[in-house]
């Protein structure tokens, strides 16, 4: 019995997998053309003849995100109720740069050759006030298909949030018409107010449909024929897994699930490891994704945004900073120094590389500095040229009148910078402190910067887990079977809403049971969570509250108000005992719990330990040399102590832990970093 | 640089400054009631240093954001702020002190460091509503206490005159919404707090003497590249002018002219020759007449590359404004339709200098402030709408001009209908598009302007607006042909009424209210346009036969 996690990044695909006890893993190119490829090849490279014996596959994908980001996604057409059919056009009407003479809006992924609109009307409260003139829409539909041949039709009609029955009534009259044409329904992806942000959601899940849809069946063809009986699991943006038959039709719920997949990964390690409340720094070649988990529970987030275009969908909430390991240091033409945005990313890479970079990257100056040693790095298995990283940083140097060492803390002290403006962003922005918070690093680049960023912050717990450069892989191994629904209705709180509340959850709990049970799970093996989403009645943005029903049922208006005023407090540091609220969106989250035993074998340190590997050496720092202990990760044995400057060295990841921190080894295998006073 | 900062420090604090500013915008509209803030995103915020000069802002409307330093002039001209406590704020919205219109109330909170003060945070709101005449623009109002509550520079105590005290009572019974008002003014307070906050966060880091060097040094960042930005155009005296339609009681048009001088690495701007001030709500005050030429001024010169703070403005040596003129008027004129004028600052700087850096500039987009207004009396409450529905950006040397964004002077969001039908009963929504065939042939066209169409589902709404660019339309260059006017119209019992761009008009039950704004001048003659780019927009429907006729 084999449970394996692929994750395809946009350079590496990622294998994870367990068998017994035993934990293993893979890593090849990404194959970007047919992300497929990469899997199937990774499939075989890893299990070879095994392969019969996957029972689970948990797969996460970049493919849906690359699609947008490429525009390579279907021929999809947009219908809108009469009158709006140029919203994708219309957008907020905002300009992202207020001062720049050229102002572009991004670019819709449906042009208005192919969006189209049906005279059809429903009011604010769900009432029809102009029927849907199905004549009219059969002759727009019939000239759309024969005009344009769309490969996918997205539906976003007004308040149809509020009362779907004219979004339905076209996809009945369009399938019955065009059996072959995918429908995709603003209703169905995403019930909420505000037209916009709903309409560019449902028209990239049209957008995906098709592309997602292939790909998921050829991956489901190739498990079929070779692996009968083994199920494929697709990772989700809502930090879920989803079953593919699922999936299919929901491309777009798998857009960022890469990181979403980290940030799982490390609220389950934490929870082992015994923290509940994390922030999660996953920096890799071009960029740091940043989630801050309170309480053992990830912020969840409806407004997120993918090459510029909304996706309202509950997405983990992951802050991203243009800052890895390739980011490149340049100065600007008022003579200042800048880290990034720009990656020299895989290919060339950081001038060390050696593939013909020559702009000096992060990891040049790390390598300057000498907390990256050459020998080392990936484990041994690529060969660095710390010469190349001088020449390159030495372009910088010189304009500056800064010798090479200044240039590279200086580089490493921006780009530290970037990352904790970044956490600020998603902790003391919506008020959370963070030195009630353990800084958790990942990725290839995150332990090398968790405790510099953490000194900045006054974090005093960094954590670099167990297998830090295939984290994603390994969330995707202990994600849950998730799925959540949401629905926006408009409900002043007062005496009847505990009622209210109460009988909504019920209606919406029928379809996570019909779901789950084509899923193969019963009725009784879903959790739930009950959420609201709320505001002070004249507000425009939404706060979330989690609900808990039984002390709704005994303590109505008064706990309605107690927790959205806690809530209000936390993130605007103000709360009114008098003001009117009101519930917008109900959120129901439905899911089923992965088995435990999966994290612990992830856990369990291995083998017994040999003598630990450490080497003395030196590093810059700070403008000087200072000694510095080098160790070799796996050498070392729970309960081990570290004193810094040390840089502890392993395949996919380096962690660098500073003068006057130290480094213990938890019994789960976790590298604990905290100052020594 | 001046001091003797390191590069990391003087970037990372840099960076800081902004954030804290952009924070504050975050936190101001995430927490405000009014749909023209929490949606329209229609307030601003910036940082200022104890002797008011802008460290850092965030990028919301341009008109506000370039005069903060002025109100402040005026508080500082006012009060011994060496004397003002950590518990205290400052408050105005006049417009013959340094603030804009009524609508605009702006606050300022001092920032204290270990009982030092050294700097003031400050944000400025648009109020949906703050009395006056009508509940909107009041396009009869022929002096400023038509307008509405008048707030003078003042000086206040948080805990004591907020609350039960006497300037939020007062404030609450001369407004319609006093709830929003209120609300928008603690929202406005919440983020003044935040930037206090970060801004001590940052010093406890760094060290006064650290960040305050970097503040220095930032100024004087923006400073060199923006005097280099300016030597690079040829010394010389630029001169054009550019019209308001009217004033909303008589015919004649109003002139902005404008003569630009540039010696060197500085810049000289003069208003001269521009029309007396007038009756109406059109005059501009002096603060927004300046702001608008530097918000001009740092298009030209950066196009958003300069850190906008003090420094980016120091090369303009003066701003010459007649004082009596409309855009520099006498108490106590109306000015709550100001934007119109601002907007003309923008358009006759450009248009002065397209002779010699044509590749900075842009034509005449529909570059007008299209406030629509609807007040109710509903049996319950007073509900006041504002929305600002953009028009057609100008094109430009390199690209077409965007369809349907907001004017220069603003970058208000659109509100959606879905949230407009639930917050204002008494309208419903029945068209938002481009408006096709407005945009100015070129061989870069014009943008495009919006059609909306409300229906008025309750009797006793009055429609008060402001606008402009229905008679004059907005101009192309270089061969490029102009974009379409814009026009108010209202459909009744068949009838068609067209409405002035500045009035107050009772609606009916019934009625729609056609708004359609103007496209954007074009740039280049239209016979160099990518014909692959023609046949587009043609196949869009974007074009009418009529512009193609122009390009074959």
């Amino acid at each position: 019995m084999i449970k394996m996690a692929i994750e395809v990044g946009g350079t590496f695909t990622d294998l994870i997998w367990i068998e017994g006890d035993h934990v293993r893993s893979h890593k090849l190119p990404s194959t970007p053309h047919d992300a497929s490829i990469g899997v199937i090849d990774g499939l075989s490279q890893s299990l070879g003849a095994d392969l019969p014996k996957l029972t689970h596959l948990f797969h996460g994908s970049t493919v849906a995100t690359n699609a947008v980001i490429e525009r390579k996604g279907c021929r999809a057409a947009f219908l809108a109720t009469r009158g709006f059919r140029d919203l994708l056009v219309l957008q907020r009407q905002l300009r992202p740069n207020v001062y720049a003479i050229a102002c572009e809006k991004p670019a819709p992924l449906i042009p208005l050759k192919r969006s189209v609109e049906v005279t059809e009307r429903t009011d604010v409260s769900g009432q029809a006030v102009l029927s849907l003139d199905e004549d009219e829409l059969c002759r727009t539909i019939d000239q759309l298909v024969e005009k344009e041949q769309p490969e996918a039709l997205a539906v976003c009609l007004l308040h149809s949030y509020r009362n779907p029955e004219h979004e339905q009534t076209v996809r009945r009259i369009v399938n019955k018409r065009y059996p072959d044409l995918p429908v995709v329904l603003s209703s169905d992806v995403l019930p909420t107010f505000r037209e916009y942000e709903r309409a560019s959601t449902t028209v990239m899940a049209a957008y995906l449909v098709p592309l997602v849809g292939r790909y998921l069946r050829r991956l489901e063809d190739h498990l079929g024929d070779r692996a009968p009986g083994s199920g494929l699991f697709v990772m989700q943006s809502s930090g879920g897994v989803l079953p593919s038959s699922g999936s299919h039709g929901r491309g777009v719920e798998m857009l960022n699930s890469g990181p979403a997949a980290g940030v799982i990964g490390a609220t389950r390690m934490a929870g082992l490891i015994g923290d509940r409340n994390v922030i999660t720094l996953d920096v890799g070649g071009t960029s740091a994704d940043i989630c801050l988990i309170a309480n053992g529970v990830p912020g969840i987030t409806a407004e997120t945004e993918v090459d510029g275009l909304p996706v309202g969908l509950p997405s983990v909430d992951i802050a991203n900073i243009g800052a890895g390991g390739g980011s490149i240091g340049w100065i600007d033409e008022g003579g200042m120094l800048r880290v990034g945005p720009r990656s020299a990313g895989a290919r060339p890479g950081p001038a060390c590389y050696g593939h013909g970079g020559s702009a000096p990257a992060l990891t040049d100056a790390l390598v300057r500095l000498g907390w990256i040693r050459p020998h080392r790095f990936l484990g041994g298995r690529m060969t660095l040229h710390p010469e190349k990283s001088d020449q390159a940083l030495k372009t910088l140097a010189e304009p500056l009148g800064q010798n090479i060492d200044e240039m590279a803390q200086a580089m490493v002290d921006i780009s530290t910078a970037h990352i904790s403006q970044g956490i600020r962003l998603v902790s003391v922005q919506r008020g959370h402190d963070p030195r009630d918070y353990s800084l958790y690093g990942y990725g290839g680049m995150g332990p090398m910067i968790s405790a510099l960023s953490a000194s900045d912050l006054k974090i005093r717990r960094v954590v670099t887990p167990p297998y830090p450069g295939l984290f994603s892989a390994l969330g995707l191994l202990v994600a849950d079977v998730k799925r959540i629904y949401r629905e926006t209705r408009f409900l002043p709180v007062d005496g009847e809403s505990s009622r209210i509340i109460a009988s909504t959850f019920r209606r919406m709990q029928r379809e996570p049971e019909t779901e789950f049970v084509k899923y193969g799970y019963a009725a009784a093996d879903i959790v739930y969570e009950h959420a609201l989403e709320m505001r002070y009645a004249g507000q425009g943005f939404e706060l979330l509250a989690t609900i808990d029903l039984d002390r709704l049922d005994r303590d109505g208006v008064t706990y309605l108000r107690e927790v959205f005023g806690a809530a209000h407090q936390a993130r605007y540091g103000s709360t009114s005992r008098a003001a009117p609220i009101e519930i917008v969106t109900f959120r129901l989250t439905a899911h089923v719990p992965t088995p435990s035993a999966v994290l612990s074998s992830l856990t369990r340190m291995n083998e017994k330990k040999s003598e630990a590997e450490i080497e003395e050496g030196q590093i810059t720092f700070g403008g000087g040399k200072i000694p510095c202990r080098f160790a070799w990760r796996s050498s070392l044995a729970s309960g081990s102590v570290v004193k810094g400057a040390a840089v502890i060295e392993e395949p996919t990841a380096t962690t660098f832990v500073p003068p006057g921190w130290m480094v213990i080894v938890d019994k789960t295998g976790a590298l604990i970093l905290t100052p020594e006073s | 640089m001046r001091t003797n900062l390191n590069q990391a420090t003087f970037n990372i604090i840099s960076h800081g400054l902004h954030g804290i500013a952009q924070e504050m915008g975050e936190k101001l509209v995430r927490s405000a009631y009014s749909t023209i803030i929490r949606e329209a995103r229609d307030c601003s915020t910036s940082f200022l240093d104890r002797n008011g000069r802008i460290i850092a802002q965030a990028q919301f409307c341009p008109i506000h954001m370039n005069s903060f330093g002025k109100v402040f002039e005026a508080f500082a001209a006012k009060f011994d702020l060496s004397t003002i406590k950590p518990n205290e704020g400052l408050i105005t919205n006049d417009p013959y002190h340094g603030a804009q219109h009524l609508n605009d109330i702006v606050l300022f909170t001092p920032v204290f460091y270990r009982d030092t003060l050294l700097a003031f945070s400050a944000s400025l709101g648009h109020h949906i509503d703050v009395g006056g005449g009508a509940a909107g623009p009041n396009a009869s109002a022929t002096d400023v206490f038509s307008e509405g509550l008048r707030i003078p520079l003042c000086r206040f105590d948080v805990d004591r005159d907020l609350g039960d005290g006497l300037l939020e009572q007062f404030i609450r019974i001369n407004v319609r919404p006093p709830d929003d008002v209120m609300g928008d003014i603690y929202a406005q307070l919440a983020a003044n707090r935040t930037g206090q906050a970060r801004f001590i966060e940052m010093l406890d880091r760094f060290g006064e003497e650290t960040v305050l060097a970097a503040a220095r040094d930032l100024q004087d960042y923006s400073e060199r590249l923006a005097r280099d930005a300016v030597r690079a155009i040829p010394d010389g005296v630029y001169r054009a002018e550019d019209f308001v339609d009217d004033n909303g009681f008589t015919a004649d048009p109003l002139r902005v002219a404008v003569k630009i001088t540039i010696d060197g690495d500085e810049i000289e701007i003069d208003f001269e020759g521009s029309s007396p001030q007038t009756k109406g709500m059109i005059n501009s005050p002096h603060a927004s007449t300046v702001s608008a030429a530097y918000g001009a001024i740092a298009i030209l010169l950066g196009g958003g590359r300069i850190p906008v703070n003090d420094g980016l403005y120091r090369p303009i040596r003066s701003v010459k404004v007649p004082y009596g003129s409309f855009l520099n008027p006498s108490q106590p004129r109306a000015v709550r339709a100001r934007n119109n004028a601002c907007h003309r600052v923008y358009n006759s700087i450009m248009l002065a200098m397209s002779e010699v850096v044509p590749s900075q500039v842009l034509t005449s987009g529909h570059d007008t402030t299209n406030a629509i207004g609807m007040g109710h009396m509903g049996s319950d409450r007073y509900r006041v709408y504002m929305e600002v529905v953009g028009g057609g950006w100008g094109a430009s040397a390199g690209s077409d001009g965007a369809d349907v964004v907001d004017g220069y002077v603003g970058n208000c969001s659109n509100v959606p209908v879905e949230s407009l039908e639930a917050d204002y009963p008494f309208m419903r929504v029945e068209e938002y598009a481009l408006r096709r065939g407005s945009a100015g042939a070129g061989k870069h066209r014009g943008g495009l302007g919006a059609r909306r169409v409300y229906r008025i589902m309750d009797d006793g709404v009055t429609f008060n607006s402001y606008s402009d660019r229905f008679k004059i339309r907005p101009w192309g260059l270089f061969g490029g042909k102009p974009g379409a006017n814009s026009r108010f119209v209202v459909e009744r019992d068949g009838e068609q009424i067209n409405l002035p761009s500045k009035g107050n008009t009772e609606l009916r039950r019934g009625d729609r209210l056609v708004i359609e704004t103007a496209g954007g001048g074009g740039y280049g003659d239209p016979r160099d346009r990518d014909p692959k780019l023609v046949r587009d927009d043609l196949k869009h429907a974007l074009i009418t036969t009529d512009d193609r006729s122009i390009v074959q």
